[in-house]
């Protein structure tokens, strides 16, 4: 049922793109309106336009020097003049972002037909926009961002040759997925990963996100698919195990801290051995000992949660959830002295202010995410050059 | 396991131990220290392991005014009394160790006395489990008061059915161990933080001197733990320099409670404040469940609830909808079980009055202490009414089982 809904949606993306791209080329052709003589001409403020006077021309010049700017490295500056242009252009009643949209995707036409590979800075520039939209709380702003950035990678991915620019292009409907994701907005970000597949079916992000998603939401046997997916292609990622170990068991029927089924615990617990002995990060490998404790517990298996669990202990010894669950395990085992005991050790850590792995779990921030998002601000830097020489204001770049 | 069923060499070595206890004691007369002033001890009976709720009773003689009487057991205090009789009922734990008595008696002129009682440790191959049970027991009328004459003679007590002989029996004033459980998660910041400090001011500014509290403020994790302490400035620090942060572990920090509440002499209540639900927790509530039915302390959760809005189930990373709903629903059961009660709290300006209302209903409660006819020590949960003779309209709450262990 979820498979069909995500058909769907690839089909009302499709049905976008086709939108994006004719209204491209319908912009191309229409070209750039007359200067109104009745609209007051946008101030230049060092760069950044008065809200208060606009038309198409004038944001697009604005625009242009905005991406001028991004292209010469100016980083923040040329987020924050976005942000300035586009507040003031879509104002706080969303009225001026049909205007927004046609000024800005009529500047990016003719630039992609000066340098198709200058598209790829642009739209981690939207891309980025709209990180520093989110908190802004005006939704009309972060909708702009948002299906700009869409339009410009499909339509890169589209005209672009090679297969880099899939990659790119799916690496940043991923990145734009993530931050939709953090927001909850889950079947949105669902789509968008869904959409990245395509373009690039072994997504290292999109298919943890895809699986992390279905696991937040309770629909276990997507998760299960999109996680064996991902150990397919990327057998070394550690989170993802961990996920597909916990959504296997959910998928057959035995939920943590409910009543159990038969499930597949040989399996789900040999990927949690794997996971503590191998070199996965500090917090998965935390969580393994805590999970492999769980299971052993709930099977009965007091004696080897025991030895588990006191290793774990030995591993961890300043994580007081790991002493409290030991704790339980003793008194399990008739030993309600050692386990009082060891809650009171469990009190008298030293309180850390980090989060804890159990809660690192629960957010949505994968380390893979963090190196995407620096090898596609790589690439893109790459291409600044051939942004400036689209826009004309730098040296051509071969 | 049944005392008729240790093995005949077991039951020699208690019945040496208790005849060794019982010579040593008439050999030695009860310490006396200070020439105007003697305290002798009429129980505990020397020798005699100690499990449960116990009552430790002295004779003081003196020939000038006695001002205070003070308790300790194994270094702690477990309470202080101005007038006879000089009884108090503690809850020494389940744990087969030694314990330590110590009563200490203080005359208008300040000369003291002092009389201590170590009992022994059961030397067995197993543990055993002493099988008396005791009941915190609220009674209210059907106004809602909290009715507070009642006798030992007008409680009936039913396990499994049949009637319990009461072996103890305290009402009013018995002294109390808490663990202000307090959910310390970002949700909680600005107002609410607030309020939670305002309330655990009251809670412990309402406190006498042999009432003790611990404060535990968690949020995914926990963020401290401190000893239970009658003095509230140290309590109170804590809670000034904690932030709210992260997410939110119930169970997890709610069995710790438990567990800190087990090495308490005495009664033990867990007020537990959270505006959220568990999210985080390794420990599932059937495993904190499982624990509760075993301990005998009463917990109360002041259960935030803004403008009434109504509980949504959520799905997490952890858990789906419906084991989420199952945890939730767990965690009442494990409160009301408890012989505690849910307080819905829809206006953080009701915060302190709620910490306030359960302070005051520790205060009038009784305490019904019973050996269950029907001890089996098989693990099976035996059922537990209250009821009330000759009497109409009162609405009585206590602990509505236990586990047979």
């Amino acid at each position: 049922m979820w498979n069909e809904a995500l058909r769907k949606r690839e089909l009302a993306i499709r049905s976008f793109l086709t939108f994006a791209i004719v209204l491209a080329g319908a912009l191309g052709l229409a070209g750039p309106g007359a200067v109104r003589a009745d609209v007051p001409q946008p101030q230049d403020m060092g760069g950044r336009i008065d809200p208060a006077t606009f038309d198409v021309p004038a944001i697009q010049k604005a625009y242009r020097k905005i991406l001028a700017r991004w292209a010469t490295g100016g980083r923040s500056e040329a987020v924050n003049d976005l942000k300035t242009l586009e507040m003031g252009v879509v104002g706080a009643d969303g009225k001026g972002r049909e205007k927004l949209w046609k000024a800005e995707l009529q500047a990016v036409r003719e630039l992609e037909e000066a340098q198709h590979e200058s598209l790829l800075p642009v739209m981690v520039l939207h891309h980025e926009s709209y990180a520093a939209y989110r908190d802004l709380h005006n939704p009309y702003l972060s909708l702009h961002a948002r299906n700009l950035t869409r339009s410009l990678a499909e339509v890169y991915a589209a005209r672009g040759a090679t297969e880099g620019a899939k990659i790119s292009a799916a690496r940043v409907l991923t990145s734009l997925g993530s931050y939709i994701q953090e927001a909850s907005l889950t079947e949105l970000a669902a789509e968008l990963y869904a959409r990245s597949l395509e373009l690039d079916p072994v997504n290292e992000v999109a298919l943890l996100g895809l699986g992390a998603l279905f696991e937040k939401s309770g629909r276990y046997p997507p998760a299960v698919t999109y996680l064996t997916r991902l150990l397919k292609a990327h057998p070394a990622q550690a989170e993802g195990k961990l996920r597909l170990a916990l959504s296997i068991e959910r998928d057959t029927g035995v939920i943590h801290g409910g009543t159990t089924g038969s499930g597949n615990p040989v399996e789900v617990k040999r990927l949690l051995r794997e996971l503590i002995s191998g070199d996965s990060p500090g917090w998965v490998r935390n969580l393994a000992y805590e999970e492999l404790g769980v299971r052993y517990a709930r099977d009965g298996e007091f004696e080897k949660a025991e030895v588990l669990l006191k290793e774990g202990v030995a591993k961890f010894p300043n994580d007081p959830r790991l002493y409290i669950e030991l704790a339980s395990i003793l008194e399990r085992r008739g030993q309600p002295g050692a386990a009082s005991r060891l809650a009171e050790k469990a009190g008298s850590l030293p309180v850390t202010h980090e989060e804890s792995a159990r809660f690192r779990y629960s957010r949505w921030a994968p380390e893979a995410l963090f190196a995407m998002r620096a090898s596609l601000r790589e690439t893109s830097d790459a291409r600044l050059a051939l942004l400036s020489q689209a826009l004309g204001t730098g040296k051509a770049a071969s | 396991m049944a005392i008729s069923a240790l093995p005949a060499r077991t039951l020699r070595r208690w019945a040496l131990l208790l005849a060794l206890g019982l010579l040593a004691s008439a050999v030695r007369p009860e310490p006396a220290a200070g020439a105007a002033v003697e305290v002798l001890f009429l129980s505990p009976a020397p020798a005699t392991p100690l499990f449960g709720t116990i009552d430790v009773a002295v004779n003081v003689r003196s020939d000038e005014p006695v001002v205070k009487v003070s308790f300790k057991v194994d270094g702690k205090s477990a309470g202080e009394l101005k007038k006879p009789p000089f009884r108090v009922q503690l809850d020494v734990g389940q744990e087969n160790v030694e314990h330590h008595i110590q009563v200490v008696a203080t005359t208008l002129s300040g000369a003291t006395a002092l009389a201590d009682r170590t009992s022994p440790a059961v030397v067995v191959n197993e543990e055993i489990n002493v099988a008396l049970r005791t009941l915190f027991v609220t009674v209210s009328g059907s106004d809602g008061k909290r009715v507070l004459d009642l006798t030992r003679d007008e409680f009936r007590v039913l396990d499994n059915g049949s009637e319990q002989k009461l072996v103890t029996f305290e009402r009013g004033e018995v002294p109390f161990n808490a663990v202000l459980l307090l959910d310390t998660s970002e949700s909680m910041r600005g107002a609410r933080i607030a309020a939670s400090r305002a309330g655990v001011h009251a809670f412990l500014g309402g406190m006498k001197d042999v009432d003790e509290a611990s404060l535990v403020l968690f949020s995914d994790r926990l963020l401290a733990a401190t000893p239970f302490h009658n003095d509230r400035k140290p309590l109170e620090a804590v809670l000034v320099k904690t932030p709210a942060e992260g997410g939110t572990a119930i169970n997890d920090h709610l069995y710790l409670a438990l567990k800190l509440l087990d090495g308490q002499v005495g009664r033990g209540a867990i007020v537990l404040f959270s505006d959220g639900t568990d999210v985080q927790s390794v420990l599932s509530m059937q495993e904190v469940l499982w624990k509760e039915r075993r301990s005998q302390s009463l917990i109360y959760w002041l259960q935030l609830n803004e403008e009434g809005a109504r509980r949504t189930s959520i799905s997490s990373a952890w858990r789906d909808f419906a084991a989420n709903d199952r945890e939730f629903r767990d965690l009442q059961r494990a409160v009301i079980e408890s012989g505690g009660r849910i307080e819905g709290i829809d206006s953080i300006a009701g915060v302190e009055g709620a910490f306030k209302e359960i302070l005051s209903e520790l205060r009038e409660q009784y305490v019904l202490g019973f050996y269950p006819s029907n001890s089996r020590h098989d693990g099976k949960w035996h059922e537990v009414q209250i009821r009330i003779r000759d009497r109409q309209g009162l609405h009585v709450r206590a602990r509505g089982g236990y586990v047979d262990y």
